[in-house]
């Protein structure tokens, strides 16, 4: 059983139904209208008998008035308006919109048709039918596809390319301790950069470390230099501060734990994961963020590979001319920062890299290799790539920014 | 990190050499410096381990050196100065002090010494903890001078800037320097000061007095210094005695008498170290004989002598605090070569990257949740604690919690990812519905299996909100993603606070329970201002 629009249907699809723009004209006017004005609305008597009926206005002796319903109701559709919509009708739609006469059957084929059903397509009745056509230039209900994040994705694709530079990931815990994010990293107990307003210290938590000799190499280097062949930062090395438990700041923490579990052996390895520093918020910088931070674990190698490795990662990117200079890590000595030019930004800043110290090596039980180790501004080049100015729709909540941004924007 | 303002005319005045705008900002920028704005006054940033470069002087002594003008370790002018200290016990341990004769300040060169001293103060000193310096005109001073305890009450002096007299608890009480200062003398009963034959010359680590303020034509100063830290202390006094030397002034030694004896202040005599020039021939990779080494090291400003054998003999000015090990000096001779110089050279590790199965598992997941229509997120691992638990009708037990948050809005780490897209949700009202979103995402919880108590655990979750969204569909969604990825798992009748009795059930895997699902209850759509129904799950995604 086939069912047409009629003519009051066909009105109510194109401008909607009259109670429906009764509601949307009263709500224009501050939610009332004078008696007056009520005359002049369209099919008014049926207007407002329906939204009467929904309990959207009241009436009175000096015109209508907008109800709490009716102010939900903006932004609610109605059964029967959902019916009209609705592209396979239920019974209940049919009955609805047959009861108020905005659809009536139709006994022949005549006229130009909508939909193609399987029953056309059987009987053959298709050959005595025109079809409508469609406006092909007119915008139409925009689909949105189920998606990923798209700087989620920019940060996947980096894996990719550094899978195929030969880089496996290491895993880390965010949930970190001062041993890892500093001690073994050589980084002085009295360091501004292990404070309270630099890092988060976790509450009632304590960190062991179960290797008692690996603690006594990092206590013995931090104060005398332990036959590492430096001169320790002297003091008093303390066991208690190196077990605080903090959220990881750097991910070189993660690197220094792979040191230790993967040995003095050649390795390439890199993590991708989240930081964690106090800061406020705002459009240049967030408290929890991503680094890209690596090693290469190997025997000879040396500063020229240093350079090498860090140009070679650069290309990768897309960029062509590079410059380095002397840069300061506590934990690399020799150290660099490189710089590459983009074509639109100029010469920026990309990534740094050094030299593990020999402080950092030894008590790790890294004796022979050298090892390498590198960082790239991952964020920053992701908003470059992303075309976007303000950190923090990295991590949006905005579904519309989400939906709207085109995922090629997530190849680096 | 430190930045310092300097100006060009002043520091090609004492490189005394004509540079191109260009070409003094490319040779600053070849050492562990970096000029952030050029022009006639430039801001030059320097890296926190060279506190020597904090003034002109310091980086015009540097760059004297990687330019050719002049190399090797730096001599200075030094001779005994007839002054008498006393340095006695205070709670501010220690305390050093010398002079500088022939400084002939004007005004560039007095603004351009307190801002060294201002920066020494803050990187090193840490804010003046570790230690505070205190310059003073020379000539204004009349001896003997000795540092020492007071009381509150009795030292009383006109502080810098001001033009009444006041005593220390007036000062730590309404001086800015005082207000700001107060917590590094608190609980000490009798206070540090500096004295001469007239009175107070300061309070560390708080202010100076007015009367012997250095002013632009100061010509002879005296430096103290005191804090925390011995070494500190008296790393501090040779890098500005070196680089006020280095500016033209002579040094003046002072014999001190201290509660161990006689003292003798500063003793700027160079350390010694030995290094192999092989060692640092093959750390930077250069193919270069050993002269070649020790002429970068010396363009380095150390004193660097080839021996026979290949070893350089080096001398370390007490300007530089930093050298701890070779590999500093392996660094130095490649700052001393140029960075630009080296060619890189790609290291040959012949190693397979792999992409681990749990990444892979990670993105299949992450494919099935796009393909069921779902827009994935990423919100922050830290979140608020009232959003975890209260704002989802439950109470979340053991949440890891931060001691120091900056804003409670991130003062604990997430226990689950779905009260995250439901504020989310709630923010979207007005955007297009359905909203389906999805994220799979590191939650934290205790662990005694980490050696930090604590540790990530992967979770994802699902929520469908629209105007049809129920119970059928969300468990018709997680059954088809769970067969999907291979998953055994089972699905039982369950209940959660935040969702409808009757329309929530839980997930097992074997025999744990990893998970949930079902239709948000009003009561927590309500506490999200959400109008439309919505069905959610999160299960655990270790796999």
């Amino acid at each position: 059983m086939r069912y047409l629009l009629t003519k009051e249907g066909r009105e109510s699809v194109e401008k909607g139904l009259p109670e429906r723009r009764l509601l949307k004209l009263i709500s224009s006017k501050g939610g009332r209208l004078g008696a007056s004005d009520m005359k002049k609305i369209e099919a008014g008597r049926i207007a407002v008998m329906w939204a009467k009926k929904n309990g959207w206005v009241n009436t009175g002796k000096d015109g209508i008035a907008i109800t709490p319903e009716g102010k939900l109701a903006l932004n609610e559709k109605t059964e029967i308006e959902r019916a009209l919509e609705s592209e396979e009708r239920s019974p209940e739609q049919i009955s609805l919109l047959e009861a108020r006469k905005l659809i009536e059957k139709s006994s022949g084929i005549e006229g130009e048709v909508s939909r193609l059903t399987s029953e056309m397509i059987k009987s053959g009745s298709w050959e005595n039918v025109k079809f409508k056509g469609y406006p092909v230039e007119k915008s139409e209900k925009f689909i949105y596809p189920g998606k990923k994040q798209v700087y989620k994705e920019t940060l996947e694709n980096l894996k990719r390319i550094l899978a195929g530079m030969g880089f496996s990931e290491m895993k880390g815990n965010p949930v970190e301790m001062n041993f890892w994010d500093c001690d073994a990293l050589f980084l002085p107990q009295d360091h501004p950069a292990r404070g309270i307003h630099d890092v988060y210290f976790i509450k009632g938590l304590k960190g062991t470390i179960k290797d008692k000799e690996l603690v006594k190499r990092v206590k013995d280097t931090h104060e005398r230099g332990r036959g590492t062949g430096s001169k320790g930062w002297g003091g008093k090395w303390s066991e208690e501060d190196a077990r605080k438990v903090i959220m990881r700041s750097q991910n070189t923490a993660t690197s220094a734990r792979k040191l230790y579990e993967h040995g003095d052996r050649p390795g390439k390895f890199y993590s991708i994961s989240r930081v964690f520093r106090p800061d406020v918020i705002d459009a240049k910088h967030l408290l929890e963020f991503f680094q890209c931070e690596g090693i290469v674990i190997g025997e000879g190698l040396n500063f020229r590979n240093l350079l090498g490795l860090l140009k070679s990662i650069g290309e990768r990117f897309g960029f062509k001319e590079f410059r380095f200079k002397p840069g300061y890590f506590p934990m690399t000595e020799p150290s660099v920062e490189m710089f590459a030019k983009h074509p639109k930004l100029g010469w920026m800043e990309v990534g740094g890299a050094g030299m593990f110290r020999p402080e950092v090596l030894r008590p790790l039980g890294i004796e022979k290799s050298q090892v390498l180790a590198w960082g790239l501004g991952i964020d920053r080049l992701a908003m470059i790539s992303l075309g976007i100015d303000d950190i923090r729709h990295l991590f949006s909540n905005d579904i519309q920014w989400l939906r709207d941004v085109p995922m090629e924007k997530s190849i680096l | 990190m430190p930045t310092i303002e300097v100006s060009r005319e002043k520091m090609l005045k004492l490189l005394g050499k004509k540079l191109s705008d260009k070409e003094l900002e490319d040779s600053i920028n070849s050492l562990k410096a970096e000029v952030e704005e050029p022009g006639k006054t430039m801001k030059i940033e320097v890296t926190p381990d060279r506190p020597d470069m904090l003034s002109a002087s310091g980086i015009a002594r540097a760059l004297k050196g990687v330019l050719g003008i002049e190399t090797g370790i730096p001599e200075y002018k030094i001779k005994d100065s007839d002054l008498q200290v006393k340095i006695g016990k205070t709670q501010r341990e220690f305390a050093v002090c010398a002079a500088v004769y022939g400084a002939d300040l004007d005004d560039e060169s007095l603004m351009e010494l307190m801002q060294f001293a201002e920066k020494i103060d803050l990187s090193i000193g840490r804010d003046r903890k570790k230690i505070a310096i205190g310059l003073h005109d020379l000539d204004k001073i009349k001896g003997p001078i000795e540092y020492c305890e007071s009381g509150a009450k009795n030292a009383r002096f006109v502080p810098l800037g001001e033009k009444e007299e006041m005593n220390i608890i007036q000062i730590l009480e309404k001086h800015k320097k005082g207000i700001e200062y107060k917590h590094l003398v608190k609980g000490m009963k009798k206070y540090p000061v500096w004295k001469d034959a007239e009175g107070v010359l300061s309070f560390p680590p708080v202010i100076n007095s007015e009367r012997t303020k250095v002013t632009a034509g100061t010509k002879n100063i005296f430096i103290d210094l005191t804090g925390t830290d011995r070494k500190a202390v008296e790393q501090g006094l040779n890098i500005l005695l070196c680089n006020m030397a280095e500016a033209g002034g002579t040094i003046g030694r002072v014999i001190a008498e201290c509660r161990t004896g006689k003292e003798v202040f500063p003793d700027i005599s160079p350390e010694k170290m030995t290094v192999d020039s092989k060692y640092i021939s093959k750390l930077l990779g250069l193919d270069i004989q050993p002269p070649e080494i020790a002429d970068c090291i010396s363009r380095s400003r150390f004193g660097a002598v080839l021996l026979k054998d290949g070893n350089i003999d080096i001398l370390v000015p007490k300007f530089r605090a930093d050298i701890l090990h070779k590999a500093d000096m392996a660094e130095e001779a490649a700052i001393g070569y140029g960075y630009s110089n080296f060619a890189p050279e790609i290291p040959e590790i012949c190693i397979s990257g792999f992409i681990s199965k749990e990444n892979m598992m990670h993105n299949i997941v992450r494919d099935l949740m796009a393909g069921f229509g779902f827009q994935e997120t990423m919100n922050f691992v830290l979140t608020d604690g009232h959003t975890q638990s209260a704002k989802m009708g439950t109470k979340i037990k053991e949440l890891v919690e931060l001691e120091n948050p900056v804003s409670s809005e991130h003062s604990v780490c997430r226990a689950w990812i779905l009260p995250q897209l439901m504020s989310m949700l709630s923010k979207n009202k007005n955007r297009d519905y359905p909203q389906k979103l999805f994220e799979l995402g590191e939650c934290v919880a205790r662990d005694k299996a980490f050696d930090t108590g604590a540790g990530p655990i992967m979770k994802l979750s699902a929520v469908s909100c629209h105007s049809g969204a129920n119970f059928t569909e969300i468990k018709g969604t997680l059954e088809s993603l769970l067969q999907n990825i291979g998953v055994g798992y089972e699905l039982k009748a369950g209940s959660h606070p935040s969702f409808i009795t009757g329309r929530c059930g839980i997930v097992k895997s074997g025999k744990k329970e990893i998970g949930f699902f079902g239709e948000l209850h009003p009561k927590a759509l309500n506490e999200w201002n959400l109008i439309n129904p919505a069905s959610a799950f999160e299960i655990e995604a270790e796999f």
